[in-house]
């Protein structure tokens, strides 16, 4: 154990933002962008007086040109982000380095002080839950998975409800 | 052994059980099969409930607790749950102990909490008996007297029992080894969970702990669970107005008051869920400084979250943390 003292205090972990949540923000907001002009030209036609209706019919024109190439793009952009967000889904399992396996060495039990009564009672059965409490985990070796798809946790862990 | 394709789901099972919401998951392909055997889960779990409950007055539980001062003999399973409990009071140097019921239900929490919690302004009855306040508070857990030839218990006079979150623990940890006899198997038991062996071609079942500062699902960790137990012991849900303070559950059995921590939550990793729970509850009492010495020194996998909301890991829980945001 080089480093006991780090170990001893702990890892502070920090919370950050969810950088796929960043991300879909941004292109929403490009989407955003891209819709406003032609809201913008409808508004000026309506506000033309009457008796240009052969310039209303060539801006009708270039309204729906300009609506379907916008439109082209949003929907380019939808599909964009779509693939992007299932791209982020899929992750791979990290390596566990092995080094853990001889850091966690079992380390002897602290003796524990005498209790008057119980030491009477010959059947607790010490020996098994002594080899229960004292029964060291061993991470899970996710190195023979190559891949593993992490979709979301089964459950979680939390005080009683 | 056949199991389902679609790795992200399982049959399961929900049921309310214990005081908590509890789900059972089981690869089994045989849809009718695995149903049939989660059913005899929930049916397990209520009959546990049955004999270890402390609100009904029929339960084994409250029949022992009324006749303290008495020996009394108990069944098999209470034995196994009285003497595991009292090795792990033993463990934690008295910071778990299932004594504390008097300074429970002195604390207001002298009904189910689906119903407290609808009552926050509930006034907790004065207690009856006539014996000292420092006995009958919590800390007894040296004094309980135990025949083991035949499994009989004397609590001293005034002295009530409650197993609390190890019995949940425990009967979690009986419905894996059956369920275990035929397929890898989950339990989520009131958010302490205990799993079986892997699903298939799985390192374990992707499991995490919550944040619990967080209203929508948050998680602090991710960890893959495989035979083992993952149990959070915590300040931040059960709590009620009292006296025109906000109490919680989890009693100091030094004062017989709820305990005064820094802590909100401390999850612990272990191989059998009442070590876990135990563990969790213990630490919590302490507080952040003794309690993660305590979980170092027994070199522990545990979280422990203070009520600033930081996060604290210990050395033995790292290699099994996976991490909860996806790879860019």
């Amino acid at each position: 154990m080089k480093n006991r003292k780090n170990q001893k205090n702990g890892v502070n972990l920090t919370m950050t933002t969810n950088p796929l949540t960043r991300k879909t923000v941004t292109r929403e907001n490009a989407v955003a962008t891209m819709t406003t002009p032609s809201r913008s030209t409808t508004k000026t036609l309506t506000a033309k007086p009457a008796g240009t209706k052969l310039a209303h019919t060539n801006s009708g024109v270039t309204i729906l040109k300009t609506t379907l190439v916008a439109s082209t793009i949003v929907a380019t952009l939808m599909g964009a982000s779509l693939a992007a967000r299932q791209d982020q889904v899929v992750v791979t399992t990290p390596v566990v380095t092995t080094a853990y396996a001889a850091d966690a060495a079992p380390v002897a039990t602290q003796p524990f002080a005498a209790v008057p009564n119980l030491p009477t009672v010959p059947n607790l059965d010490e020996a098994a839950i002594d080899s229960l409490l004292n029964k060291q985990l061993v991470p899970v070796p996710s190195i023979t998975i190559p891949s593993v798809t992490i979709a979301a946790p089964v459950a979680r862990s939390r005080s009683s409800r | 052994m056949r199991t389902v394709n679609n790795r992200t789901t399982w049959p399961s099972h929900h049921f309310y059980a214990m005081g908590g919401q509890m789900t059972v998951w089981l690869e089994l392909a045989d849809q009718q099969l695995a149903q049939t055997t989660l059913v005899q889960v929930e049916l397990f779990f209520r009959a546990a409930e049955a004999r270890l409950t402390r609100f009904r007055p029929t339960s084994e539980l409250a029949q022992v607790n009324a006749l303290s001062g008495q020996w009394t003999p108990v069944s098999a399973i209470f034995w196994r749950l009285l003497t595991r409990a009292l090795y792990l009071s033993e463990a934690t140097n008295g910071l778990f102990d299932p004594t504390v019921l008097n300074a429970i239900e002195a604390n207001g929490y002298d009904r189910d909490f689906a119903e407290l919690a609808q009552r926050p302004l509930h006034q907790a009855q004065p207690l009856l008996s006539a014996q000292p306040m420092a006995e009958r508070l919590g800390g007894c857990w040296q004094a309980v007297e135990l025949d083991a030839a035949q499994h009989a218990l004397r609590l001293p006079t005034g002295v009530r029992l409650d197993f609390g979150g190890i019995a949940k623990g425990e009967t979690a940890q009986q419905a894996v080894a059956f369920l275990s006899q035929w397929a890898p198997c989950l339990i989520d038991a009131g958010g302490d969970l205990v799993a079986g062996d892997a699903p298939v071609g799985q390192p374990g079942w992707l499991v995490a702990i919550a944040n619990p500062r967080a209203e929508a699902e948050s998680d602090l960790a991710c960890l893959w669970l495989k035979n083992s137990a993952l149990a959070t012991s915590g300040i931040d849900y059960r709590r009620w107005q009292q006296g025109g303070a906000t109490v919680h559950h989890l009693i100091d059995p030094r004062t017989g008051t709820a305990a005064a921590t820094d802590l909100l939550t401390v999850s612990v990793l272990a191989a059998d869920a009442t070590v876990a729970e135990a563990w969790a509850k213990a630490a919590l009492i302490a507080g952040i400084t003794t309690g993660h010495e305590l979980l170092y020194q027994r070199q522990l996998p545990a979280a422990l979250v203070d009520q600033t909301g930081h996060l604290t890991i210990t050395p033995a829980l790292q290699p099994f943390v996976q991490p909860t945001q996806p790879k860019p």
